[in-house]
């Protein structure tokens, strides 16, 4: 019930998300086919057991190519004669899967005998997991019998958990979706089998269980879900959460692909997943790889559901090059999947106003593209969100996000047609001298210009529709000494502006007068033709330093500025100053003498110990009460060299306890041995 | 002159045939009470010489023997024959309320220091 809910909010929070901040990624271009099967070629050397060569062969079959130079069917064939362990059998014959080989019932009888009795004895979950792998891919060549299905299937069964995962083995502490992943497999490789042994309760469990792994996936923040391992699956070969995914979308594959029906898999989380394999990409070790193509490839063709991605490519367009968008429906590694797709709207990047509403895309049905050419002539630079919802024609198989929205970049280029560069009097503001630079002519200005006038630099930037611009621009002083400041011009009404008062920048420009070129640096991410263009001169006549501040000559400067710095060494406080040991020791002494004094006073006081009890009981409890306090106070000495509070507070309590009784009642032996002397006084 | 010499010497002397009447108990406890004093004056000396580092080690010291004092005060207050408000507490019982307050006084004081 709980997960139902879970499960359901997961699902409205995933729609939510789908809608909002959700990644992207793109299906496996052939670039990227291209650069896995390069990948895997180099890492053809340096495999070795047999599972890594299946892993390999595998990838190769996802991506279009069969290598038969990695191992040849004889090979797989005398390993399915010879070996005696089942995970070398189930492997080797995956690998006799994916070359398609086939083998005679005579050669491998023996094998199969071994392998049926191997189940008969085994209660661990991957040891039949590999026995049936092996004997389902035999069946396809010849005719095998199991002893018990029935039998077999109970025990898988008995390693299932009530929340829908599975353990490995009987005594196993913990459980594992990627575990109930491989049980599924296992099960759809009995169903194979021995379809006749399960009847319709044992498939409606199975689609059961299929359905409920999926309450097992787990959330990224872009959207994506995936299985996560636990720490279970670390015993039995790990892999991490791409082969704890790839496992349980097998498992499930595998179970749909023996039964007839439907299984009820959670669209939108299909999708998820895909895009979690999608965006961990082809790149990293060979495992990874592996686990990626694997998914992907049960993910391109199943009997549950395939999940359909919109592409639309090129991501970043050129107006100058005249690039076309083109939008293509296609499953996780290409394939093309018919729909309609309508292009709801179109907003340009932090605007409101969409200038684009409701657009259906003339679609080319051979190839699955469709085109968006009409948009074309309305885009001018910059980003835009699309959003496009789609419509699968073959709905029961197929399952898409209804509405996606997708960023795209729109370049061109720029057009700056001149650059204003004047002075002006800083209290009046009148021009003093202005004179508009032009980017054909590169005619170079010279400028004078004293701290009581002001340098004004402003220009007017095009998109190729001759719509207004916002780049981001700069502007470069550099003096003769190679000191630069940058400064930045900032947008005002249609233009960009920098108006540098020479009065206040006399302490930044540090005094410094002299020639300074200008440079003027724009350019922005949707420009494809970023300045720098050498404006001139300004000879700037700045007043002297005042006294004590230190002209800084540039030398001075850039170590500090780029340089290291000096290392800061850490001055601690110097200690405090204690007496001297003869002084101290001195006082020492000094101090017990009162303490000597008190015994002396005390005889000289004639004081007498007549009191203390003389014999039997009292005796005791008397010399255990003075004991007591001088353990007590042996153990305040051990506090102050030793121990800490909390130690010292356990024996207190302890000895305390102790020193209360005799206390008690050698006090109260006096009480009562005074009272009549008390009672008389 | 004299006889302001004179009044000093009869006032001592009343004084110590005053003295000798008090009870063995509590001369026990003024004798205590002095000697006390007398270690924290040393200490207060010496910090007057040597200065107040470390300041925690001169006040646990100090404090040891005034909260000592106070609790000594406290049990001659209680054991004077003429008392009138610890009429129904026996001497065993301050002394023992003597006891337990100086061992909790040197914890903290050992804490301290």
């Amino acid at each position: 019930m709980d997960s139902c809910r879970n499960g359901c909010l997961i699902l409205a929070l995933v729609a939510l998300l789908c809608l909002s901040v959700s990644a992207s990624p793109n299906v496996l271009s052939e670039a990227d086919k291209k650069f896995g099967t390069e990948l895997l070629i180099k890492s053809e050397g340096s495999v070795s057991t047999l599972e890594e060569k299946y892993q390999l062969l595998r990838s190769f079959q996802v991506l279009g190519i069969r290598r038969e130079e990695l191992i040849t069917c004889s090979e797989v064939e005398a390993v399915l004669m010879s070996s005696t362990s089942v995970k070398d059998l189930f492997y080797a014959s995956k690998c006799g899967e994916t070359l398609l080989c086939s083998f005679q019932e005579s050669a491998l009888k023996t094998t199969v005998s071994r392998l049926l009795s191997s189940l008969d004895n085994t209660e661990a979950l991957l040891d039949i997991h590999f026995s049936l792998g092996t004997l389902a891919f035999l069946k396809v060549q010849f005719p095998v019998a199991l002893n018990d299905p029935v039998s077999i299937f109970q025990k898988i069964k008995v390693l299932s958990a009530e929340d829908g995962s599975w353990k490995y083995n009987p005594d196993d502490a913990g459980t594992s979706a990627k575990a109930a992943g491989t049980a599924l497999e296992t099960m759809g490789d009995l169903i194979s089998l021995a379809g006749q042994a399960f009847d319709d309760a044992k498939i409606r469990y199975l689609k059961g269980v299929a359905s409920k792994l999926f309450e097992f996936l787990e959330k990224y923040d872009d959207g994506t879900q995936f299985i996560d391992e636990r720490p279970l699956d670390g015993l039995y070969g790990g892999g991490g959460p791409l082969a704890a995914t790839s496992q349980v979308v097998k498992g499930v594959a595998v179970v749909a692909s023996h039964t007839s029906g439907h299984i009820e898999v959670p669209a939108e989380r299909v999708i998820s997943v895909a895009k979690f394999f999608l965006t961990a990409g082809i790149h990293g070790s060979l495992l990874d790889m592996f686990h990626v193509l694997d998914g992907l490839g049960v993910l391109d063709k199943n009997r549950f559901l395939v999940p359909v991605i919109l592409s639309v490519r090129p991501s970043v367009l050129s107006l100058s090059a005249k690039e076309v968008f083109k939008i293509s429906t296609t499953t996780v590694l290409g394939s093309p999947v018919s729909a309609t797709i309508t292009l709801r709207k179109a907003v340009r990047a932090n605007e409101k106003e969409p200038f684009l509403l409701n657009q259906v895309l003339e679609s080319d049905e051979t190839k699955g593209v469709h085109n968006l050419n009409d948009i074309l002539n309305k885009l001018d630079i910059g980003s835009y969100d699309l959003t496009f919802k789609v419509k699968i024609l073959e709905e029961g198989r197929y399952a898409t996000e209804p509405i996606t929205i997708r960023r795209v970049l729109v370049t061109g280029v720029a057009s700056i047609p001149e650059v204003e560069v004047g002075v002006l009097d800083s209290d009046t503001g009148s021009t003093d001298y202005v004179k508009r630079w032009n980017p054909m002519s590169k005619e170079v200005v010279s400028l004078y210009a004293t701290h009581l006038q002001k340098l004004y630099f402003g220009l007017d930037i095009l998109s190729p529709r001759q719509e207004q611009f916002i780049p981001q621009a700069f502007l470069k002083l550099k003096h003769e000494t190679k000191v630069e400041h940058l400064f930045l011009l900032k947008p005002s009404g249609k233009k960009l502006e920098l108006s540098l008062n020479l009065l206040g920048l006399v302490e930044k420009l540090n005094y410094l007068s002299g020639i300074y070129t200008i440079d003027l640096i724009v350019g922005d991410v949707a420009m494809e033709n970023p300045v720098m263009w050498n404006l001139g001169t300004v000879e700037l006549d700045l007043p002297e330093p005042p006294e004590g501040k230190v002209k800084l000559t540039s030398q001075a400067e850039s170590p500090f500025k780029y340089g290291p710095r000096p290392e800061i060494t850490h001055m601690f406080r110097p200690a405090e100053k204690r007496a001297p040991p003869t002084l101290s020791n001195t006082f020492l002494a000094l101090t017990l003498v009162p303490l000597l004094g008190f015994l002396v006073g005390l005889k000289l006081l004639n004081t007498n110990m007549k009191n203390f009890p003389s014999s039997g009981l009292p005796v005791l409890a008397a010399l255990l009460f003075h004991l007591g306090i001088g353990s007590i106070l042996g153990l305040y000495a051990l506090f102050w060299l030793k121990l800490n509070l909390f130690q010292t507070l356990k024996l207190l309590a302890l000895l305390g306890t102790v020193l209360t009784v005799p206390g008690y009642y050698i006090l109260s032996h006096l009480a009562d041995a005074s009272a009549p002397k008390v009672k008389s006084a | 002159m004299t006889s302001a010499a004179g009044n000093v010497k009869v006032l001592f002397s009343s004084l110590k045939s005053t003295y000798v009447a008090t009870p063995m108990k509590l001369k026990i406890v003024n004798l205590y009470v002095f000697c006390t004093l007398c270690t924290a004056v040393i200490q207060v000396v010496f910090v007057a010489l040597v200065g107040s580092f470390p300041f925690n080690g001169f006040l646990s010291g100090f404090l040891s023997g005034m909260g000592t004092i106070v609790q000594a005060v406290c049990l001659w207050m209680q054991v004077i024959p003429k008392n009138k408000e610890f009429k129904e507490l026996s001497l065993e019982r301050a002394f023992a309320d003597f006891v337990l307050t100086n061992l909790v006084l040197h914890l903290i004081i050992m804490n301290f220091l």
